[in-house]
């Protein structure tokens, strides 16, 4: 009887961290101090139990969630994402007087809805986990209520996403049109048996679909709203939300068009192709333009969307496995360069320009050292794991026969190195401007170890990829 | 068929807007309220309480809407469906301590 919950457990333990997350702000006396943050790292350690004993068991719950190694191994960035994110926050909600129930039960419920996203084999589902995790990352871009900027950027966010929301949903009504079925292996078989490949109800449904998930992957030309959250947001929101519903949006989307809508694949590569490298170039040169931190690491966001949706079109499971470790390379990285940038951050200030940073190698040097090497791992630097990450994806890319593709990706991230490196020549070889500096303040411990650990690892799945590699390209054999 | 229907409806409403007589009174200009007398703007700030309460309202309406199929097929679905309607209800009913504890449902005097 319980056989059917197994595929669900890691999404379980984390909806029941968050409603007790929920629960315990419901008791609390008002200013009454209570370990919430830990209530979630709980939950998470108990989603990352269920999903190491998972592995490699092909659990599907209700036939509509499957723990195949694929959805697993995105579980588990997830929580790397979650894990690191609590730590960050904390921080940051004791400093603003943030509603910390609310904050971690959202941010609890945000993560389950992206596990259920990563593992949900139906579309109907899938639309379901978008919702879940979309309606509390809204909310959470918009948590500082007294913030007019964070209302700003939450109600974009909020239309944006709503209407991006109502193309998916309309995606998966022609997409039920045409095969009678929303489940994603029925889809396929059903695709693959119709006698044309590009008629115009599967450009529809192709075409929509393709518009919900871009939107939520922030690709060209749906990527209007990206700069305005990310900036609008607190720091430690940002760097949850711009890697957990990348990762999660990515693993739908790899599913969704590597599978069920393979066989239409004539159809929808070129439109793919061009969005690739419209996302790459897009964000590459408007980023070099930007003097605020966070916008900038919004259009690098924007960017890496781009190399990854490179990885996608081109198709083959070299890729897959690609667009896995890059994802988890990604999160880990941008998480501790927005831990950095939230630590920096005061209650007046958001020290988010670049040349707040001047100097920081005198002040902080450990900061400084932390940020070069999140920096140098966003541009692709050897020995720091984008470098692999990067290389990786490009070598999938020329693999399939997508050469210019690849080298419109090699050349972005070559441009995207400068505006990375002039934050790090600010850091290093700047004195800090005595007149319109605020002094920077002093560094949490918890928000700090995590920083740390993040350097460590990306340090480690740079020099030492092999293992990860090995597992990413073992887990998307047999995905549906 | 078509153009005829249209030419029609043309014809009529543009007849009766041209030969109709036209006796405008204030009551007659005013927005219709069932028969009262308009007391006022409609454009006015409503207490954002209202909002809680139709939020509120629609979640547990929906709830009692998801038990009656599941009360029609409760011997087919059997002890696993019987689980997973009580879960469906232990996760409304911790979003409803958590209602209540904020007081979304005090009505009493204004308090915010």
């Amino acid at each position: 009887m319980f056989a059917s919950f197994h595929a669900i457990v890691p999404m379980l333990c984390v909806t029941a961290a968050g409603f007790a997350a929920m629960v315990a702000e419901a008791f609390r006396e008002k200013g009454e101090p209570m370990p919430i943050g830990p209530l979630g790292v709980v939950g998470l350690i108990g989603a990352a139990v269920s999903t190491a004993l998972l592995w490699d068991r092909h659990a599907t719950s209700f036939g509509v969630v499957t723990a195949d190694n694929f959805g697993l191994f995105v579980t588990a960035i997830l929580i790397v994402v979650g894990l690191l994110s609590l730590a960050i926050s904390a921080p940051t909600v004791e400093r603003e007087g943030l509603p910390r129930g609310e904050y971690y039960a959202l941010m609890l419920f945000s993560l389950a809805g992206m596990m259920l996203m990563a593992t949900a084999t139906d579309l109907l589902v899938i639309f379901l986990a978008l919702e879940v995790l979309s309606l509390a990352i809204y909310v959470l871009t918009g948590i500082r209520r007294d913030s007019q900027m964070g209302a700003e950027g939450a109600f974009k966010y909020f239309l944006l996403g709503g209407f991006s929301s109502a193309f998916f949903l309309y995606g998966i009504a022609f997409v039920y049109g045409l095969t009678g079925s929303t489940h994603l292996d029925r889809v396929g078989t059903l695709m693959a048996a119709q006698a044309t490949s590009s008629g115009p109800l599967q450009i529809l449904a192709v075409g929509l679909l393709l518009v919900g998930f871009a939107f939520k992957v922030s690709a060209v030309p749906f990527h209007m709203w990206t700069p305005d959250a990310y900036e609008a947001a607190p720091p430690a929101v940002t760097g949850f939300m711009s890697t957990g519903v990348k990762a999660a949006a990515f693993a739908a989307f790899v599913r969704v068009f590597l599978s069920a809508l393979e066989p239409l694949i004539g159809g929808w590569s070129e439109i793919v192709w061009v969005l690739a490298a419209a996302t790459m170039i897009l964000g590459t040169v408007v980023g070099v333009a930007q003097t605020s931190i966070k916008r900038m690491l919004a259009y690098s966001s924007v960017a890496h969307g781009g190399y990854l949706l490179l990885a996608l079109v081109s198709g083959n499971d070299t890729a897959k496995g690609a667009v896995l470790f890059y994802l988890l390379v990604y999160a880990v990285t941008n998480l501790g360069a927005f831990g950095i940038i939230s630590v920096l951050e005061t209650r007046d200030q958001a020290n988010d320009r670049v040349t707040d940073y001047a100097g920081l190698w005198s002040t902080h040097p450990t900061l400084a050292l932390m940020m070069t090497f999140f920096l140098l791992s966003l541009g692709g630097f050897p020995p720091m794991a984008g470098f692999i990450a990067k290389w990786y994806v490009f070598a999938a890319a020329i693999h399939a026969g997508y050469v210019w593709l690849a080298i419109i990706g090699v050349l972005t991230s070559v441009v995207s190195v400068f505006f990375y490196l002039r934050v790090i020549v600010m850091m290093y070889m700047s004195a800090p401007d005595a007149d319109t500096r605020t002094t920077l303040p002093a560094v949490p411990q918890l928000a700090g170890a995590a920083i740390v650990i993040s350097a460590l690892i990306i340090l480690y799945l740079g020099v030492l990829p092999t293992r990860v590699l090995e597992w990413a390209a073992a887990s998307v054999s047999g995905i549906i | 068929m078509i153009a005829v229907g249209i030419a029609f409806a043309v014809t009529m409403l543009g007849l009766s807007s041209l030969l109709g007589p036209r006796k405008p009174t204030p009551e007659k200009l005013a927005p219709y309220e069932c028969g009262m007398p308009p007391v006022g703007d409609a454009r006015e700030r409503q207490s954002v309480k209202f909002y809680l309460v139709a939020m509120i309202f629609l979640l547990f309406d929906i709830e009692v809407a998801f038990l009656y199929p599941w009360a029609m097929a409760l011997r087919d679905l059997g002890w696993a469906g019987y689980v997973q309607v009580l879960l469906f209800m232990l996760l409304l009913l911790a979003g409803y301590v958590y209602v209540w504890r904020k007081g979304v449902l005090d009505w009493g005097a204004e308090s915010t």
